[in-house]
């Protein structure tokens, strides 16, 4: 079922235009986990409202990590127009915003406990960490 | 440079610092709200520029390096884009920190 669902979410990043396998990978791992762990969070919200705020946290980093994505890839693949480049600023710069007015209303509102959305945001990093060193040791593991 | 640079950030220090024992007695006064300000916003324009320098950077090396060999495009843009997550990371980090210090002071009753 995991392989499925893996496949069927590579296969929805090729179609959004996500060329680089490792791109792929990771948003694919990032969004699995996002979802994975809104999901638990919400089965545990009545009791137990971390788990919640931490799946936030993380669906708020994949977020960033696909615009992100999609932009470095907009700037190197699109052909230079000044409206394809208006649009990218534009959106960038709204993403940043979006994420700067979600944080606040969830610190300031919502008054979520700061520790899981902190864990939540650092999923997207932990990842990317994981990745470079599995990476780094099968190239080792290839030069022996 | 260097001078400058410690004699500022050991002022943002002791200002934040400060901030903390003003507010010990679970009341933040005018001077320690002012002072809380002060070092979430000089401290939100230090994370800014650093990310920025540091995103610059980052994305100038990969112009360069693609523009001298379009072959390895694909291998320079997929480091690209995990070093601007990393780096942005950090931005967000700083912007969780400074609403924590303006609004959701845990030093503050």
């Amino acid at each position: 079922m995991l392989k499925g669902l893996a496949r069927k979410t590579d296969e929805w990043l090729w179609h959004k235009g996500f060329r680089a396998s490792e791109i792929r990978l990771l948003l694919r791992c990032q969004l699995l986990v996002s979802g994975a762990s809104l999901l638990a969070g919400v089965a545990c919200a009545p009791f137990w409202d971390w788990g919640l705020w931490f799946g936030v946290g993380a669906a708020l980093s994949t977020f960033n990590f696909y615009a992100l994505a999609k932009f470095v890839q907009g700037i190197v693949f699109l052909p230079y127009t000044r409206a394809m480049a208006a649009g990218l600023m534009f959106r960038f710069y709204g993403r940043l915003l979006l994420t700067g007015l979600v944080l606040f209303g969830l610190i300031v509102w919502l008054k979520v406990s700061v520790s899981a959305l902190l864990a939540g945001l650092s999923t997207c990093v932990l990842s990317i960490a994981a990745w470079g060193i599995a990476r780094g040791a099968g190239q080792k593991v290839k030069e022996a | 440079m260097r001078k400058f640079l410690m004699i500022a950030l050991n002022t943002v220090a002791l200002m934040s610092f400060a901030a903390l024992a003003f507010a010990a007695d679970g009341k933040m006064d005018a001077g320690a709200l002012g002072l809380t300000c002060l070092a979430a916003a000089i401290g939100m324009a230090i994370a800014a520029a650093g990310c920025g320098l540091g995103q610059g950077m980052g994305l100038k090396a990969a112009c360069e390096g693609t523009a001298r060999n379009p072959e390895a495009g694909g291998k320079i843009m997929v480091t690209l884009i995990l070093g601007l997550a990393f780096i942005e990371s950090l931005a967000i980090y700083a912007l969780v920190v400074n609403l924590i210090l303006l609004v959701a002071n845990p030093f503050v009753g």
